[in-house]
């Protein structure tokens, strides 16, 4: 199911919420696990399955790595249990036709059969609970957590609805002492309800209207250099507007219910470099990759030398944890490469003397240039992509069409980035000039869904 | 310039406490208005459990849906299933059909989005002065030209193959896109490939479809406004054009000087354009915009007496008479009275319509042949089908799938004649239904029957070879599917029928893997006696040909077969060679005409395919007699030079 569609939102959340409200303190983690599990297997719930598995191991592992600190045991098989299944099945869902066509790709010039397996189908959001169950099991045995007493709790923490599929992943030590006891009162619902409509309006009316502009000039066809650049920034507003759309809609319904989750974008179209942009765009992930990958790579404890390696392992790592194709790899690669140049030029961008404006501009451009890459269909249209953006153009370009409708949106957005501050800042003050235009947009974005079949979400796919 | 530091921003500029988390005021310092919280509330659950009510309990009327859509939704409904989300999707999509609030709002929000932005709605490209297109017809699928026309036109050769053999002859009337014809009203940015449809027509035609060219005719031949602007058919001056074209290809077109009525030109005022596609948006205009779209200058044409009483015509051509030696099967571009009336002008002989509007590839045609009893005097059919309609969809699994009107009819449609070939692997049937007993195959996923691996047969993928799956089905309607590489067909099994013959169709000449799936609803049963691949030629004379031994030349070696008298053959005549050994490169067969005015039919048979049985089609010659048959290849000669028996097939 997708929030930005009519089965969620005049069906299941109605319903969902004053079942919730119904439900008596004790059993309402049960009720939102229980909501949850039918949000997700709304489309394919053999797919629950899956998350059972990881909830009922990373579960029985916190408790028994526990059972054995009261031994004297570290409990590291427990842990490496946790790592096995949950990176098991990543790699399994997410990276085995990957790797099959990787290896069919590189060995068939060499005579190799190709092999002819089944497809194996991408469990959506897999990438993000199986990271928020390992965050568990692995702060349980860090000692930085301690081990949830509820079934009922875990079950509501992996499968919370509101973040299940498309984050922000939200690390249990984090969330532990909500899950247990939570306030719930009408301004926080209030301010619920404001980051929920917020949300939506960027995801249907920014993203979603992009969104065709986008899909025509990443089509294949050949761009000339105005409209590839326009057509590549449009696709980072696009995921932008997109992916923080989700994350507001799922602050917001957080709230709803009484939790505070974790905020996950800071205005990162604004950065003027590449190290600020990781501090401001997908910031739970950006922080996971740190506490879980960089660091205990070693971080910057070892030498600039295995900074560098650390800073470009962590993003390819990052790279892939989006997607199974090379085009994200080569994306990591990118800015890993851009965080190592910045780190050897002291942590600052290689244009740091320019003015303010103009670091934030050369910036843009190169998270476009990173994400036209990501977009891409493959290596070799990303390759074109790129090229096309500095003239070099292999065939007529075809040109996309750009209707008033998208000029008008890019407007509203280009406004919107560097104009506003976060959802958050504002649903903190909820001043009556937001207030009041919200509801308007709010109906807007609700009527433009009726008129427009629904997008399902970016960010579902990684 | 000193930049200020990212981490310098505030939590609160963030929104955000020390952890990250959303930061809440404190309620008692935040002055929020009571009565715009509650506002916001009261809205927010109004709109939201309003909605779901208002739709659950005061539903809309389902639209009319036009037939293609209805067949779509009654699958979906039959389809339906918990587990792979079917189901759900099938409620959200029944939700959007009979949702109140939708109905009320979608109207005047598209017309507010059409005339104050421009904005189409997604299934609508909007060009120049307000020409519209269907984007599905406008852009074609991301398959190369080749591909799109080779599944195409074999999908057709095989129809043709089957219908000539129950003795109705077809006459294939491929309609342009409005986008190739109109390309230059298409706004900037839109590729609809406009040489595509010229590739499709040529590809029907080297295949020995007779094909009306209406492309070339409307090219070449200037008319006011092919298409409506605003809508997706043709004006009454193009349908005129194509009436003669169709009968000048069919052979029946009578003489002008014989013929008992004349064409009336009407004025450009009174016929008003039609706007379907604004309807299809739900944009509603009203008043001078609407009158300004209306206002398109076509004249409309009549059929009158050349003499006597002008507005009357004979009856024998009257166009709502329900039988005739030709008849017209196809989609609206050919279902209103205007467009038979003017074919029946040009035949001067009445014409069977059997055309519907929005139906499907095929449709109309199965269901005149399910009737063809009652018309006994039938010598032809029109088979008209808009292009696009051969840009077959590709599924979940990433196969293409064939529609599924074409896949019911082949297997209603049993071939006349067929032969039966031997190939280089047998099928590899699973074990279920080896023991010939019935197997439950009601359910969802379509259970695999049986495989034939890659290299067993190379054929030309129109239908020439097919396989002959015998035994039964009972209790639940049962399904075949047959897939070849990733071409896939569905078929019902006939009831009570036997054996059913499904014609392997592919892009082109391979000898791609040959998969079987049986499926059906709950209580469904299938039982399997035998498979084989038969030739299916509706002529059903052989004649076996020697090839001769291989032969150097040049850098590689030849085996041919003379005739020195020119060998007659007829149309859907095939070349057949038996499966042998020890042909592992490239290969090449080459069927030369006695006319030298005939280009050679070239066949390139790729390494890994030179041991199967070939089933060639010979219908790219048209029936033309031949001067020899050569099978060449280069390296050295085949190390096992069997016989490999090679036989005409007419």
């Amino acid at each position: 199911m997708v929030f930005a569609s009519g089965v969620f939102l005049y069906f299941f959340l109605p319903i969902f919420l004053a079942a919730y409200f119904l439900t008596p303190r004790k059993w309402k983690s049960f009720t939102i696990a229980v909501a949850s599990y039918v949000f997700y297997g709304w489309w394919r719930p053999d797919f629950v399955l899956l998350m059972w598995v990881s909830t009922v191991v990373d579960y029985v592992c916190g408790q028994r790595i526990e059972r054995g600190r009261e031994h004297g045991l570290r409990g590291k098989r427990w842990v490496g249990l946790s790592l096995a299944v949950n990176l098991g099945l990543l790699g399994y869902f997410k990276y085995f036709n990957f790797g099959v066509d990787t290896l069919n790709y590189v060995l068939e010039p060499y005579g190799w059969v190709p092999m002819d397996v089944a497809r194996v189908v991408l469990p959506v959001g897999i990438s993000f609970y199986t990271f928020q169950t390992l965050s568990y099991t692995v702060d349980v045995y860090r000692g930085s957590a301690k081990p949830v007493r509820s079934f009922a709790d875990f079950m509501c923490y992996v499968a919370m609805f509101p973040q299940l599929v498309a984050g922000p992943i939200v690390r249990y030590n984090t969330i532990a002492d909500q899950l247990h006891e939570r306030k719930h009162s009408v301004d926080m619902f209030y301010r619920g309800v404001l980051c929920f409509q917020s949300g939506l309006a960027k995801k249907v009316l920014l993203a979603d209207v992009l969104g065709g502009l986008v899909a025509q000039a990443f089509d294949g066809r050949v761009l000339g250099v105005g409209d590839s650049w326009f057509a590549s920034v449009a696709y980072t507003f696009q995921l932008y507007f997109d992916f923080s759309g989700y994350s507001d809609m799922a602050i917001g319904l957080g709230l709803m219910m009484g939790f505070r989750l974790p905020v996950n974008f800071d205005r990162p179209l604004i950065s003027k470099s590449i190290t600020e942009l990781w501090r401001r765009w997908h910031i739970s992930l950006s922080s996971f990759l740190r506490d879980y990958l960089y660091i205990p790579l070693g971080g910057n404890k070892r030498g600039p030398t295995r900074t560098y390696v650390n800073l470009w392992l962590t993003m390819v790592i990052g790279g892939l944890w989006h997607g199974a194709a090379w085009t994200y790899v080569v994306w990591g690669i990118w800015h890993g490469s851009l965080l190592a140049l910045e780190r050897l030029a002291g942590k600052r961008p290689l244009y740091s003397r320019a003015p303010a404006f103009v670091q934030t501009a050369l910036t843009l451009c190169l998270i476009t240039l990173g994400f036209t890459c990501f977009r891409a269909q493959d290596l070799s249209h990303a390759g074109r992509l790129v090229g096309s953006m500095f003239g070099v153009v292999d065939g007529a370009a075809a040109g996309i069409t750009v209707r008033p409708v998208h000029l008008l949106t890019m407007g509203i957005a280009a406004i919107v980035v560097y104009g506003f501050p976060t959802t958050q800042s504002l649903v903190q003050r909820a001043r009556l000039a937001w207030v009041i235009p919200l509801q308007l947009l709010f109906l807007l974005a609700l009527i433009h869904l009726h008129h427009e079949d629904q997008v399902p979400f970016l960010y579902f796919q990684f | 310039m000193k930049t200020k530091s990212p981490s310098s921003t505030s939590s609160s500029e963030l929104g955000s406490d020390r952890e990250g988390l959303i930061a809440l005021p404190d309620e008692a310092a935040v002055r929020t208005s009571p009565f715009v919280r509650w506002f916001v509330l009261l809205l927010f659950v109004v709109v939201s459990a309003g909605t779901g009510l208002t739709d659950t309990f005061f539903p809309a009327p389902r639209p009319r849906m036009a037939l293609h859509q209805e067949l779509d939704y009654e699958a979906r409904k039959e389809r339906a299933h918990v587990m792979d989300g079917s189901a759900a999707r099938l409620f959200e999509y029944e939700q959007r059909l009979t949702s109140r609030v939708r109905r009320e709002l979608a109207e005047p929000y598209s017309t507010f989005l059409y005339e104050y932005l421009h904005e189409p709605s997604a299934i609508v490209i909007r060009g120049e002065g307000d020409w519209l297109f269907m984007r599905e017809r406008t852009v074609p699928p991301a398959r190369s030209d080749a591909d799109l026309a080779g599944l195409g036109s074999a999908a057709v050769a095989a129809l043709d193959r089957r219908v000539e053999g129950a003795g109705v002859p077809l006459v294939v009337v491929p309609i342009p896109r409005k986008s190739v014809l109109h390309a230059d009203r298409l706004p900037r940015g839109i590729d609809s490939r406009v040489g595509l449809d010229r590739v499709i027509i040529d590809a029907l035609v080297a295949r020995g479809v007779k094909t009306v060219d209406l492309l070339r005719a409307f090219q070449e031949r200037a008319v006011e406004g092919i298409y409506y602007p605003c809508d997706s058919h043709w004006s009454a001056a193009s349908q005129l054009l194509a009436a003669e074209e169709i009968m000048r290809t069919a052979g029946r077109l009578a003489p002008e000087a014989e013929r008992r009525t004349v064409v009336v030109e009407g004025d450009a005022v009174t016929p008003p354009g039609r706007l379907d596609l604004l309807k299809y948006m739900d944009v509603r205009l009203g008043g001078a915009r609407l009158a300004q779209l209306r206002r398109q200058g076509l004249h409309n044409y009549t059929v009158e007496m050349r003499e006597g009483p002008p507005d009357r015509i004979p009856p024998e051509l009257d166009a709502s008479r329900r039988a005739g030696r030709i008849a017209i099967s196809g989609t609206s571009f050919s279902d209103g009275k205007l467009f038979s009336t003017y074919l029946a002008h040009y035949a001067q002989q009445p014409i069977l319509n059997g055309a519907m509007s929005a139906a499907n590839f095929a449709g109309q045609l199965r269901e005149l042949l399910q009737r063809r009893a009652e018309f006994p005097e039938l010598e032809l059919v029109l088979f008209e089908f808009p292009v696009h309609q051969l840009f077959f969809g590709v599924g979940d699994d990433g196969a293409i799938r064939l529609p599924d009107s074409l896949g019911l009819l082949l297997a209603e449609l049993p071939p006349t004649h067929v032969e039966l070939l031997e190939l280089a692997a047998d099928f590899d049937v699973e074990r279920g239904f080896r023991a010939g007993e019935f197997v439950d195959v009601g359910g969802h996923e379509p259970l695999r029957v049986a495989v034939l691996a890659a290299g067993a047969l190379f054929h030309t993928g129109d239908g020439i070879a097919a396989l002959r799956v015998r035994g039964a089905a009972e209790g639940k309607r049962a399904m075949l599917e047959v897939q070849v590489g990733d071409v896939r067909m569905r078929a019902i099994w006939p009831a009570g029928a036997t054996e059913v013959v499904l014609p392997l169709i592919f892009t082109r000449a391979a000898a791609q893997r040959v998969q079987l799936f049986a499926h059906g609803d709950a209580g469904a049963r299938v039982r399997v006696d035998g498979l084989e691949v038969v030739l299916d030629s509706p002529g059903g004379r052989t004649r076996a040909l020697e090839l001769g031994a291989a032969v150097a030349e040049g850098d590689g070696w030849t085996r041919r077969v003379d005739f020195a008298d020119p060998l007659p053959t007829r149309r859907f005549a095939a070349l057949v060679m038996d499966h042998g050994g020890g042909v592992d490169a490239a290969t090449e067969l080459v069927v030369t005409p006695a006319d030298d005015a005939l280009p050679p039919l070239r066949v390139a048979i790729p390494a890994g395919a030179g041991d199967a049985a070939f089933a060639i089609d010979l219908g790219a010659l048209g029936g033309a007699a031949l001067r020899s048959v050569e099978w060449r290849g280069s390296g050295p000669p085949p190390a096992v030079d069997g016989a490999r028996g090679l036989r005409l097939v007419d």
